[in-house]
C-alpha cells in the first residue's frame, strides 16, 4: 500500500514536470510558433529535388520582436527526400522563428525545432524506471548522475574556454570517482580502495595516451566536430585526452569496484595466498565481465559511424578515409575505454591486496 | 597510424591480462566490426536500409551472446529477452526520432556539409540510419545486462530450488545490483563523446539553443534510450529466466 502511494506520487510529479517543460514557451526570448497547417509540393531546382512545405504557424509566446501571441504567420521550409540535412515538420511541432525586416517587409524563417520537451520526456521515463525498478539502488544512481551533471555543467561554465582544460577534467574525475563509489557502495575501506584503484588506472592510461598523442603524426582535428576555433595543437590534444579519459571512467569504476570486492573475499578466505595466485583467481572472475563491458563501450562509441560512413561513401569517399577521419575519434575512445577496462584488473588487484592483506596481518598480530 | 598504435596496445594488453573469455570477446568485437562494415556496404549498394539494419541487429545480438558463453539455455533466454525489448523499444525510438526530427546531420557539424563534398541527394533514407544508430547502441547495452541477470540466476538455480516467482525476485535483485554501474558507464561515455561539443556551445551559444539543438538531442536520445533499455531488460530477463529455469 505504502509502495503504491510512492509510485503514484512519482508518476504524478513526472506528468506535471513534463507538461511544465512542454508549455514553457514564455521562458524563451525567441519567438515560438506551433505548426497548425502543412501543405507540401515536390519541386526540382538546378541543384536537386526537394519537398517544399508551406507551413501555417500560430505564435504561442509573447516576445519583444514578435509582439503578442496568437498571430498567424506563414513560413516556407524545404527538405531533401533523404532528409540528409533538412527536416520535415508536422502538425503540432513547435518551431523557433527568426524575424528579419527587408525593405519594410517582415520576413520569417525557421531557426530550429523545439526539442526540450522530448529530451525531458526521455529523462523523466529513465528516472522513473530507475526509481520503480531499481528501488534504493536506482535512487542512489539518479542522485549520483544528477550531482555529477551539475558539477560538470558548473565546471564547464567556470573553466571551459578550452585552454588548460585537462587540469580541470582531472580535478572533476577525482571528485566523480570518490563521489560515485562512496555514494553507491557506502563509506568503507572497499570504497576507498576502489577509488584509489580507479584513479591509479586512469593516471596510467592518461600518461600512456598523452605520450601516444604527443608523438603521433598530426591528428586531423578538423574532423573533430565542434572544436572551438581558433585552437592550438596542444589545446586540441588536451581536449582529446580529456574526452578519452572521461569516456573511460565509468567502465573503469565498474571494474575496479567488482575486482576490489572479489579481492577482499579471496584474501579473507585465504589470507596466505600469494600475489600471483591472487591475480590468477581475480583474472578468472573478471573474465566474464570484461568481455561484456568491452562490448558496451564498443557499441556505444562506434554506432554513430553508420550515417557518416554511408553518406561519405555515397559521395565517393572511401570507407577507409571516412573511418580514418570521422571514425578516428570514435574508435580511439573505444580503444582507450577498452584499455582502461583491461588495465583496471591487475591494478585493482594490487591495490586490493595492499589494503586487505595489510589489514588481516594487523588483525592477527 | 595513431589508431594502429592504440589498437595494438589494447589487443596486446587484453590478451596478456584477460583469459579465454576476454580473447573470445575480442573475436566477438571483430565479428561485430565485420557486421557493421557489411551493413555500411550493403546500404551503400542500395539494399533496403530497414532490412539491412534488422538483420545486422539480430546478427550482432547473436555474436555478442554466443561469444560470451556456450551455455545454450542461458543464451536462448538472454536472446529472447533482448530481441523482445529491441522490438518494443524500436517502436518507441521511432516515435521519438520522428517527433524530434533527429535524422541526418545538424547544421553545426561543419565537417559534413554539401560544401565539403557531402552532397545530400544520395538516395538513402537517413531516418532509417538514425534508427540504426539507436538500435545498435541499445543492443550493446542490453546484452550486457541481460546476460548478467541470466547468468547469476543460473548460478542460483544450481544451489537452491526456487519457483518461478522466487527466481524472478532473485533476478531483480541481481539486476538492481548492476544497474548503477551500467548507467554510470553510459553516462561517462556520453560525457566523453560530447565534451568538446559542450565547450563549443558554452562559448558560442545560449542555453535555449543548446537545449533544443539537434546535435544534443541526437546524442542524448540515443544514450537515454540505451539507459531505458538497460533498466527494462532486467524484469524481462528475470521473468523469462524464472519461467524456463525454475526447478520446482
Amino acid at each position: 500500500m505504502h509502495k503504491k502511494i510512492v509510485y503514484l506520487l512519482i508518476i504524478l510529479i513526472s506528468v506535471a514536470l513534463f507538461f511544465a517543460v512542454y508549455f514553457d514557451f514564455e521562458l524563451y526570448k525567441t519567438p515560438i510558433a506551433k505548426v497548425i497547417n502543412v501543405s507540401e509540393q515536390n519541386i526540382s531546382t538546378g541543384d536537386g529535388k526537394y519537398v517544399e512545405q508551406n507551413l501555417t504557424l500560430k505564435v504561442v509566446n509573447t516576445t519583444k520582436n514578435m509582439g503578442e501571441k496568437g498571430s498567424i504567420i506563414k513560413v516556407k521550409n524545404r527538405y531533401e527526400i533523404e532528409k540528409t540535412y533538412g527536416e520535415e515538420y508536422k502538425k503540432g511541432n513547435y518551431l523557433f522563428i527568426d524575424k528579419t525586416n527587408q525593405n519594410g517587409k517582415d520576413l520569417y524563417s525557421i531557426s530550429g525545432q523545439k526539442r526540450d520537451y522530448i529530451i525531458a520526456f526521455l529523462i523523466i521515463v529513465l528516472v522513473d524506471l530507475l526509481l520503480i525498478i531499481g528501488g534504493k539502488q536506482g535512487l542512489l544512481t539518479v542522485m549520483g548522475i544528477l550531482v555529477n551533471s551539475m558539477l560538470f555543467i558548473g565546471g564547464i561554465h567556470i573553466a571551459g574556454s578550452g585552454e588548460n582544460f585537462i587540469w580541470f577534467v582531472i580535478l572533476l574525475m577525482i571528485i566523480f570517482t570518490f563521489g560515485i563509489i562512496f555514494l553507491v557502495n557506502g563509506r568503507s575501506r572497499e570504497s576507498l580502495a576502489a577509488s584509489i584503484a580507479t584513479l591509479l588506472t586512469a593516471s596510467i592510461i592518461g600518461v600512456l595516451c598523452f605520450v601516444v598523442i604527443e608523438f603521433a603524426p598530426n591528428i586531423k582535428y578538423e574532423f573533430l566536430d565542434y572544436m572551438p576555433e581558433p585552437y592550438t595543437v596542444s589545446m586540441a590534444n588536451g581536449l582529446l585526452l580529456s574526452e578519452m579519459l572521461v569516456g573511460a571512467l565509468g567502465a573503469v569504476i565498474d571494474i575496479a569496484v567488482t575486482i576490489i570486492a572479489a579481492t577482499k573475499e579471496i584474501v579473507e578466505r585465504e589470507p596466505a595466498i600469494s600475489q600471483v595466485g591472487l591475480l590468477s583467481s581475480v583474472r578468472a572472475i573478471s573474465d566474464d565481465i570484461t568481455g561484456l563491458m568491452i562490448n558496451v563501450v564498443f557499441f556505444t562509441n562506434v554506432a554513430v559511424i553508420l550515417p557518416v560512413a554511408v553518406l561519405g561513401m555515397k559521395n565517393d569517399f572511401s570507407l577507409w578515409s571516412v573511418v580514418g577521419n570521422h571514425g578516428f575519434f570514435l574508435l580511439i575512445r573505444f580503444l582507450v575505454g577498452g584499455m582502461g577496462i583491461i588495465a583496471a584488473i591487475p591494478l585493482s588487484t594490487y591495490i586490493g591486496s595492499i589494503f586487505f592483506k595489510g589489514k588481516n596481518k594487523g588483525a592477527i598480530g | 597510424m595513431t589508431l594502429a598504435i592504440f589498437a595494438i596496445i589494447f589487443m596486446f594488453s587484453a590478451i596478456a591480462i584477460g583469459r579465454d573469455g576476454t580473447a573470445k570477446a575480442l573475436i566477438g568485437i571483430l565479428g561485430n566490426i565485420i557486421v557493421i562494415t557489411v551493413l555500411i556496404f550493403s546500404i551503400w549498394m542500395g539494399i533496403n536500409e530497414w532490412l539491412a539494419i534488422i538483420i545486422s541487429c539480430v546478427l550482432m545480438t547473436a555474436i555478442s551472446l554466443f561469444y560470451q558463453s556456450e551455455n545454450q539455455r542461458k543464451n536462448r533466454i538472454a536472446a529472447i529477452s533482448v530481441l523482445l525489448m529491441m522490438i518494443v523499444l524500436a517502436g518507441f525510438s521511432y516515435m521519438i526520432i520522428s517527433a524530434a526530427n533527429l535524422q541526418g546531420f545538424p547544421t553545426g557539424q561543419v565537417s559534413i556539409r554539401p560544401a565539403n563534398g557531402y552532397k545530400a541527394e544520395v538516395g538513402v533514407n537517413f531516418f532509417a540510419l538514425q534508427m540504426g544508430v539507436v538500435l545498435i547502441m541499445l543492443e550493446g547495452a542490453m546484452v550486457d545486462t541481460a546476460i548478467s541477470v541470466v547468468s547469476s540466476m543460473e548460478e542460483v538455480t544450481r544451489h537452491a530450488e526456487l519457483n518461478a516467482r522466487e527466481l524472478f525476485e532473485s533476478g531483480m535483485a541481481v539486476g538492481r545490483g548492476i544497474l548503477s554501474s551500467t548507467i554510470n558507464t553510459l553516462f561517462f561515455i556520453f560525457l566523453g563523446q560530447n565534451l568538446v561539443f559542450f565547450i563549443f556551445f558554452r562559448n558560442e551559444f545560449t542555453l535555449e539553443s543548446i537545449l533544443n539543438s539537434k546535435i544534443l538531442a541526437q546524442e542524448l536520445t540515443s544514450v537515454l534510450i540505451s539507459g531505458i533499455g538497460c533498466v527494462l531488460i532486467i524484469p524481462v530477463a528475470a521473468f523469462f529466466s524464472g519461467r524456463y529455469m525454475n526447478t520446482k
